[in-house]
């Protein structure tokens, strides 16, 4: 079904996908850059590395959010135009979280075809200008695009914010409950578990950065350049299933008759 | 008569009400209609007399102001969203002026939906589907998308998947509105047939005339009231007259 509703609407898919695409090839990019740049003897751990690497995280993470903005925009506009088809859906017995499921899943799937596009276009255009710039050599003895070496108080520190998040997910589905007196079974409970854990995740990074570029500077341990490709594969589509999260709830929640009044 | 009859669908003081532009709208006013167990109902009236809402609460599509609708004795308000899902895929089928098909799916897969919805096997989906399109005639069309078949080959695909789960009601808003004359009768007596073989009970609002024939009974809907339930017999004497008034 998933799949119909991709190739059906080939055009609005290709722009939802090629903005995790624009955004995920640039990261890349950087990442790959950074690589090449990590192995050069000269500008080791020099300060302006360091200053230049701040500069390319806070762009590549304003690419990620447009990116992630551009998703959320056409997915609903995806939801808009089929107003008519998920009321016909509810009619004939789909819950709410199957609604929520099937969009959330659409923008995935889109997110991961991009994501996995982007980060091969990316990692080569970052290695090709290295390379024109600094020669084929300096490709060759590439150093860690980034590091996620974390001493075990931060990982639990992570992981610790990943379980309340969960939790926190959990309560909040559990308060829209009682405020929708129970009519509205919007999440199930594995999708908010999933999404808590996600949002704990990226808490935890956030808070754990420093940490994190810390480990990165004294390139205590480096992983290469495909975990940067596999973690940027994985990013834009959990990127892609958030930006889908406002999108399908405004889709599963309307009553069948609203939504099969609308008229486009 | 003195058999005691059996209801499938009951309303009680059914009330709904809009709010259009900061004033209310009573699309329903204290509507109580008792439909019985393989009954053809039609229920008839102008534009905006609030058929449609009417129906909408019958089939849980909308949650009323006020008042209750009994499906089978059970009280819709009393049922959570999974209960009403599970009404909705196997209790009621809907049949709409539009058809409301999916478009990006073939009629074979248009009438299986509801069939996977409600958990039944691919492999005895896809026969029972195959003999519902072959019971309204569409056995040559099965993968045909909607946008490739005629206004009245999609609604015999919609009637096709609205009789997916072996419902007990059928639900259909003025199915002949987007259908010309001749297309429009073989519909209804498409309805009619199912009705009698199946024993389903069809409830259908529309202003067709064409339905008056085939139905049971008639309630007539105007503003938001029941105007007058008609038996079949009254109703006879009376088409002759409401088609004259059609021609002139």
């Amino acid at each position: 079904m998933t799949k119909n509703s991709i190739f059906i609407r080939l055009g609005r898919s290709i722009i939802t996908a090629a903005g995790i695409f624009l955004g995920i090839a640039f990261m890349c990019s950087v990442f790959a850059a950074t690589a090449v740049k990590a192995g050069l003897p000269q500008v080791q751990s020099s300060i302006v590395v360091e200053s230049g690497r701040a500069k390319d995280i806070w762009l590549v993470a304003i690419g990620l959010v447009v990116a992630t903005i551009g998703i959320v925009n056409s997915m609903l506009m995806a939801v808009t135009e089929r107003y008519k088809e998920i009321g016909t859906m509810k009619c004939l017995g789909a819950l709410d979280s199957l609604v929520v499921r099937l969009f959330l899943l659409e923008s995935g799937l889109l997110g991961l075809l991009g994501a996995i596009a982007g980060a091969i276009v990316g990692t080569g255009f970052g290695l090709l200008m290295q390379a024109a710039r600094n020669g084929w050599g300096a490709v060759g003895k590439m150093g860690p695009a980034f590091s996620l070496k974390l001493s075990i108080t931060g990982w639990l520190a992570v992981a610790g914010m990943m379980i309340l998040g969960v939790v926190g997910f959990l309560i909040l589905r559990w308060l829209l409950s009682i405020v929708s007196r129970g009519s509205q079974r919007v999440f199930s409970a594995g999708s908010s578990a999933i999404a808590g854990a996600a949002v704990g995740l990226a808490l935890g990074a956030v808070l754990w950065w420093d940490r994190m570029t810390e480990v990165l500077a004294t390139q205590q341990i480096a992983l290469g350049l495909w975990t940067s490709v596999g973690v940027s594969i994985l990013l834009g589509a959990i990127l892609a299933v958030i930006a889908a999260v406002y999108p399908a709830q405004q889709a599963a929640k309307m009553p069948p008759a609203a939504a099969l009044r609308v008229e486009i | 008569m003195a058999e005691v009859h059996e209801y499938i669908v009951r309303t009680k003081d059914l009330v709904k009400e809009f709010i259009l532009g900061g004033t209310i709208l009573r699309a329903l006013d204290k509507v109580a209609v008792d439909i019985r167990r393989g009954e053809y109902i039609s229920i008839m009236g102008p534009s905006g007399s609030g058929k449609t809402t009417l129906f909408n609460m019958v089939g849980g599509l909308d949650k009323p102001t006020d008042g209750t609708v009994f499906i089978d004795e059970v009280d819709m308000a009393q049922l959570d969203a999974f209960e009403l899902a599970w009404l909705r895929c196997r209790k009621i089928g809907y049949i709409f002026q539009t058809f409301n098909l999916i478009p990006v799916m073939t009629a074979l897969e248009n009438v299986t939906l509801p069939m996977v919805f409600a958990g039944v096997s691919s492999d005895e989906a896809q026969t029972r589907g195959q003999q519902l399109l072959e019971t309204v005639g569409l056995g040559e069309r099965l993968n045909h998308k909607p946008s490739e078949l005629s206004g009245g080959q999609q609604q015999r695909v919609a009637i096709a998947r609205a009789f997916a789960n072996n419902p007990a009601i059928i639900l259909a808003d003025e199915p002949t509105g987007n259908l010309d004359l001749r297309t429009g009768k073989e519909i209804i007596n498409l309805l009619k047939q199912m009705n009698r073989e199946r024993g389903v009970t069809v409830i259908s609002a529309t202003h067709d005339l064409k339905m008056i024939d085939v139905s049971d009974r008639v309630i007539w809907i105007r503003d938001g009231k029941i105007d007058r339930v008609e038996e079949r017999e009254d109703i006879d004497l009376r088409v002759g007259t409401v088609e004259g008034e059609e021609a002139g």
